[in-house]
């Protein structure tokens, strides 16, 4: 294991550093300036309002500015970073639910001992979902905006190869574009099966522009390399837009269960304690584990993610395909190539193992 | 004047102090580890083939059993989970309790693997183990005890080579794969074994981990952590955490001809169960198994429902079998304290009332 020449003065440093971010930490959260967020001073005579959200965030701040010091100074690689890595994942998530959760709190303490009206319910409902929403994308991810993001590159680049005239390409996404918004406004008042909708209207969008662009016929000297690279972006298309579908799975899971969770804790009377946290997320942890193993097992869910599967498997096969295609030229062997001396060395081995068996066997009886 | 927010927010600063404090000694704890030790059990090196290698652990008593033990773990992991450490291994437990115990090491299958077949495994691998076992220990049979995969494994060599077991363990290991108890045995049925194996070649590890972790995904790549996160301040603690973390991601590739017939054929098709499963042109009869029988397996195994397993006791044609069964999960049938107490001595005492 190799450390930094400098990593002792480092080291010995990291105390001082420590305690003064720790000080400016004190500092911010000095009475005097509590003046931001619902941390905003009130009549003292009340009692504390709820959440310490921002006190949360400075301390993951600042414990995450240290902590990259230290990463700096170990040695790159090895199994303990490594792990260490995951860990600090979970507690991203985790911090992602306590916030949320000291949201709740405050949000629910004015309906604390009685029952509230349907429609107070649902401003509340609203808020909660809005603010869990910062949980679903920190938990599950963030996969489909970013896979809509990569087949709008691909998009562009067609449009760039002058073919955004075309007035049958744009109208779906025009489309698309006025519908999404009402999209948008069933989830957030809390129809999850709205998640899917967008998804399956995005589909549509893309199979009617960019799955049609692919099936133009190439022509000329260059047509073949052309059209492997067609049934490469092809293959790409499909399998980047099938996996938002599946991510939708998982995101319309995380509502679901954020419904039945708000069902279980409604009536809890929580402070804002760690113990009380603890308790949340029990049922958090629980709830969830419970509603993904209810979609996990689902028929419809299984077919999804062997379709996402197989539209994977296509495009590497297609990509494996491509880069063969591309070696050639050189003078080093594909992939194809490697697998026939592969197979001829593993039948020859047997064969060998075969007659070093039956030689075995004649000596033994010959000496007998 | 100490306000009502004076001691609220001190009250909270205190509670991530001590946060921060165990956060970092956390830290600390894990930067300095760049490997941790596993299989400490002392052992030596019987025979190498491919990729495959024999070991033999090194006894420790007097009084051995005269039949040898061969343990066939998985394809999937490294067979190391059985010694993962000092106390937590079932081969020293076996091993002290003075079972000769030999233990098949898969290796990592690489790209030119991928045209090895079961039959590669069982009657090529397995079967020369066997062999040299009995050759070493002058004997006509062998115990063999299999592991999850390696004790599909072991019931089909059992089966097709009963003259060559004088008793058999099988623990954790799937036999009826048509449940709906298990969510690995709900999504193989309708996976494209043909597709993954022409495209991939190999399965990679990296892709079985993703669907283990998907079984019970709140916990394995989030609670797991965030308990963890308690007791990170204590060194033997994260080295335990971290040993165990390096097993779970240890994930050789499978090879490619071997997933296809096990996705097919067992997973899909339940063959082994009909008695319609065909291994080198041979049908796999689990009447044959005539031998005593010891089935372990797991109460709350979530990657092989317990009624895949129990299930060997109503197909095999032996009459003296038992089952055995813990409290406890898939992998902590290897690293629990509850089995950790129970399980090496009782696979002792059922080898050694029938070392005769």
């Amino acid at each position: 294991m190799e450390f930094p020449e400098n990593m002792f003065s480092l080291w010995m440093e990291l105390p001082g550093k420590l305690a003064e971010q720790w000080s400016k930490l004190y500092k911010n959260f000095s009475p005097e300036n509590l003046t931001f967020g619902f941390f905003k001073k009130q009549d003292e005579n009340k009692s504390m309002p709820f959440g310490n959200l921002s006190l949360y965030e400075e301390w993951m701040k600042m414990s995450g500015e240290t902590l990259k010091k230290i990463m700096d100074m170990a040695p790159s690689g090895g199994l303990g970073p490594e792990v260490f890595g995951k860990v600090f994942d979970g507690l991203k998530s985790y911090f992602a639910l306590y916030e949320f959760w000291s949201q709740f709190v405050k949000i629910m303490a004015p309906l604390r001992g009685r029952t509230p009206t349907t429609e107070e319910w649902k401003t509340v409902y609203e808020k909660l979902s809005q603010e869990y929403r910062v949980v679903l994308d920190t938990v599950i991810g963030r996969k489909p905006p970013e896979s809509l993001e990569e087949i709008m590159k691909l998009q562009g680049k067609m449009i760039g190869q002058g073919i955004e005239f075309l007035s049958w390409f744009k109208s779906p996404w025009t489309l698309l574009s006025k519908q999404l918004p009402n999209v948008a406004t069933k989830i957030a008042t809390g129809d999850i099966s709205a998640v899917r909708e967008g998804f399956s209207l995005w589909h549509t969008a893309v199979t009617d522009t960019i799955g049609k662009l692919l099936h133009i016929p190439s022509l000329g000297y260059s047509r073949e390399y052309e059209e492997k690279q067609k049934e490469l972006t092809e293959a790409y298309v499909k399998f980047a837009t099938i996996l938002p579908a599946f991510y939708s799975e998982f995101y319309q899971a995380g509502l679901k269960a954020f419904d039945k969770i708000l069902e279980k804790t409604k009536d809890i009377p929580f402070e804002n304690n760690p113990e009380s946290f603890k308790k949340f997320y029990s049922i958090w942890l629980q709830t969830n584990e419970d509603t993904f193993y209810d979609l996990f097992k689902r028929e419809e869910f299984t077919k999804l993610m062997n379709e996402v599967l197989k539209k994977g498997l296509d495009f590497k096969k297609k990509l494996d395909q491509n880069i063969s295609k591309f070696l050639e030229s050189l003078s080093i062997p594909n992939r194809e190539e490697m697998d026939d001396v592969y197979k001829t060395i593993y039948e020859m081995k047997k064969e060998i193992r075969q007659i070093s068996k039956d030689l075995q066997e004649i000596k033994e009886k010959i000496n007998r | 004047m100490v306000t009502y927010y004076d001691k609220e927010i001190a009250g909270i600063v205190r509670e991530l102090e001590k946060i921060n404090a165990k956060f970092f000694k956390g830290v600390e704890n894990m930067m300095g580890i760049e490997d941790v030790e596993v299989a400490p059990t002392p052992k030596e090196e019987i025979m190498a083939r491919d990729r495959m290698k024999l070991y033999h652990y090194l006894p420790v008593t007097d009084v051995r059993t005269r039949t040898p033990l061969l343990i066939t773990y998985a394809l999937v992991n490294r067979q190391y989970m059985m010694d993962l450490q000092s106390d937590r291994s079932l081969i020293q437990k076996l091993v002290k309790e003075g079972v000769e115990t030999y233990i098949i090491d898969w290796g990592y299958a690489r790209p030119m693997d991928k045209y090895l077949t079961m039959e590669d495994y069982i009657d090529g691998y397995m079967n020369d183990c066997v062999e040299i076992l009995k050759k070493r220990h002058n004997v006509e049979k062998v115990n063999m005890m299999g592991v999850c995969q390696g004790g599909t494994f072991s019931v089909i060599y059992a089966a097709l080579y009963p003259e060559k077991v004088k008793n058999l363990v099988v623990m954790v290991a799937p036999i009826d794969f048509h449940t709906n108890d298990g969510l690995l045995n709900i999504w193989a049925r309708s996976m494209d074994p043909d597709k993954m194996v022409d495209t991939l070649g190999n399965i990679p590890g990296d892709f079985m981990n993703l669907g283990f972790l998907m079984l019970k995904p709140f916990q394995l790549i989030f609670d797991k952590y965030v308990g963890f996160m308690e007791s990170m301040d204590q060194k033997p603690v994260v080295e335990n955490f971290v040993r165990m973390e390096k097993w779970i991601f240890d994930s050789p590739d499978q090879a490619g001809e071997t997933f296809r017939k096990f996705i097919k054929d067992l997973y899909q098709e339940n063959k082994l169960i009909k008695g319609e499963f065909e291994l080198g042109g041979r049908k796999v009869n689990l009447k044959n198994i005539k031998m005593p029988v010891l089935n372990i397996y797991a109460e709350q195994d979530h990657l092989v429902p317990p009624v895949c397993s129990i299930a060997l006791m109503d197909y095999i044609g032996s009459e003296d079998k038992h089952m055995l069964s813990f409290p406890v999960g898939h992998i902590g049938m290897y690293v629990s304290g509850k089995s950790q107490k129970t399980l090496g001595p009782s696979i002792a005492k059922f080898l050694k009332e029938r070392d005769y």
